[in-house]
């Protein structure tokens, strides 16, 4: 399946910025539909991939059979050995890159350039050799969802408030919701990469492969209608807490179903992956390829977070020891108002506290999934 | 500067608020700033993105007894699609009968 330049017999890569593929020796270019690979049948429904093993996450790195895989993409380990020729199932499509690897590099220097508490080597290492194109396969489902919700919020009575529950059932039916068929990816990760826009989806062609890897679906059915039941029940349930007018509204307990119609798509979908090490944890960046949306925590320079949350603490404290100072000593006659200002900074302060220490536990939680020694956790659970 | 017994209270009080008012200010900053520069990507698509009809409401009760749950989750939990048969692509039934390989005790 190695495509070569017919005026030069050079190799041949896939370019994202003009959607064809182009030698680097001659600099004739191709479109993909038009180049004809005389080793691929193109009515079979399997093609041919180099596979590789990393010996550090258990990663399959998958490659066209003229690509050499250096690192794995997922953990940046060099530690990658040549496993086996693979047939594979062709997927039904794929959405071609069209963010360029340069492109992938600026938009996540647009994100976190100018920022103090980002470490400057992990900057550094933002390097062409550092960022992979990776075809992630996606399931896209039809589905018939139908669940049914407890919820709890609360309500102003008069003075106080109280919690009222509430009782929702219903159904939806969903079109072209994309479902991670990898295991390597955590659905929680994958689903934050959405969207992807399907009017972009050519039937699947190797020759875009070229210049990239891929990963091949290693999803049971079964998993698959788990994945797709989570990603319907985050939709839903995102949903049905609208319809409760109430405050701090939650879904105590939940039943559902899902059922995936006929003929799930096996797509191709383009991902970037910027892999690094900082203080020996892997990391990963996710750039969708399609989009150019960023996705992943970046590690901090503790030290950095801790004098700004330090100097914060030591501003307002004094601000707050002058203004209780005033109303205890009643200077500029502020004693008179101290009763309103210490009911509204308790409230206000306690809603803070709470909020700023539930925002602190999200950014750890995605600091963990953008870590990769999470994505090798989660390939050795899933493998038993 | 002079305090009366009476007014120890009150001043220890307004140093407890003080600390707590300032550490939740500190931790509120140091929130938003890894949140605006450090953290990307947490919204995802609304449901209103894959179902131009959006969601059928078949039951909403407001202001039901907890206890009833079991009794409501009983009345609804039958699956709809229990007898829905379907082609499963080659691909996953690939993948099921490696899994299978892999782990034979799954089966068990």
């Amino acid at each position: 399946m190695a495509v070569l330049c017919s005026n030069c017999s050079g190799r041949l890569i896939f370019n994202p910025a003009s959607q064809k593929l182009e030698c680097a020796a001659c600099g004739s270019s191709f479109r993909p539909e038009d180049i004809q690979d005389i080793y691929a049948n193109v009515h079979s429904k399997y093609y041919d991939t180099r596979v590789y093993t990393c010996g550090h996450c258990g990663a399959e790195v998958v490659t066209s059979d003229s690509e050499v895989s250096t690192f794995c993409v997922y953990c940046g380990n060099p530690a990658i050995v040549f496993s086996r020729i693979s047939k594979e199932y062709k997927p039904d499509g794929i959405i071609p890159f069209s963010v360029t690897k340069e492109d992938a590099i600026r938009y996540v220097k647009l994100k976190f350039r100018k920022n103090l508490t980002v470490p400057k080597e992990v900057m550094d290492k933002l390097v062409p050799d550092n960022v992979r194109g990776i075809y992630v396969p996606y399931w896209v489902i039809n589905a018939r969802f139908t669940e049914t919700d407890m919820l709890s919020g609360m309500v102003k009575r008069g003075k106080h408030s109280e919690k009222r529950y509430y009782l929702r059932s219903g159904n939806v039916n969903l079109k072209n919701v994309p479902i991670d068929g990898s295991k390597l990816l955590n659905d929680s990760t994958s689903l934050k990469l959405e969207p992807f826009y399907l009017e972009d989806a050519k039937d699947f062609d190797e020759d875009y492969l070229n210049g990239f890897y891929s990963n091949i679906s290693d999803t049971s059915y079964q998993e698959l209608r788990e994945s797709a039941a989570f990603r319907c029940h985050k939709l839903y349930g995102d949903d049905v807490v609208k319809t409760v007018e109430a405050r701090d509204v939650k879904i105590n307990d939940s039943i559902y179903w899902v059922d995936i119609q006929d003929d799930p798509l096996y797509l191709m979908m383009p991902v970037w992956f910027f892999t690094f090490k900082y203080e020996g944890k892997p990391y990963t960046i996710l750039i969708n390829g399609q989009t150019g949306k960023v996705v992943g925590t970046m590690p901090w320079v503790t030290s950095r977070v801790k004098m700004i949350s330090v100097t914060a603490f030591v501003i307002t404290l004094i601000i707050f020891a002058a203004s209780f100072y005033g109303m205890l000593t009643n200077a500029g006659g502020m004693r008179g108002i101290s009763n309103h200002i210490l009911a509204a900074l308790t409230l206000f302060s306690t809603y803070v506290f709470a909020n700023s220490i539930a925002g602190l536990k999200r950014i750890k939680t995605n600091l963990k999934l953008t870590q990769s020694e999470d994505i090798f956790t989660y390939v050795k659970k899933r493998q038993g | 500067m002079y305090f009366d017994s009476e007014a120890y209270f009150p001043l220890i009080l307004s140093i407890i608020f003080c600390f707590f008012s300032a550490l939740s200010v500190s931790l509120f900053i140091t929130n938003k700033l890894l949140r605006k520069y450090n953290d990307f990507g947490d919204s995802s698509c609304g449901i209103d993105e894959y179902s131009a009809l959006g969601v059928d409401y078949e039951r909403m009760l407001n202001g039901v007894d907890p206890v009833e749950k079991n009794d409501f989750f009983l009345y609804y939990g039958e699956n709809p699609y229990e007898n829905a048969v379907h082609s499963i692509p080659e691909q996953l039934i690939k993948n099921g009968e490696q899994a299978v390989l892999n782990n034979p005790d799954d089966l068990e």
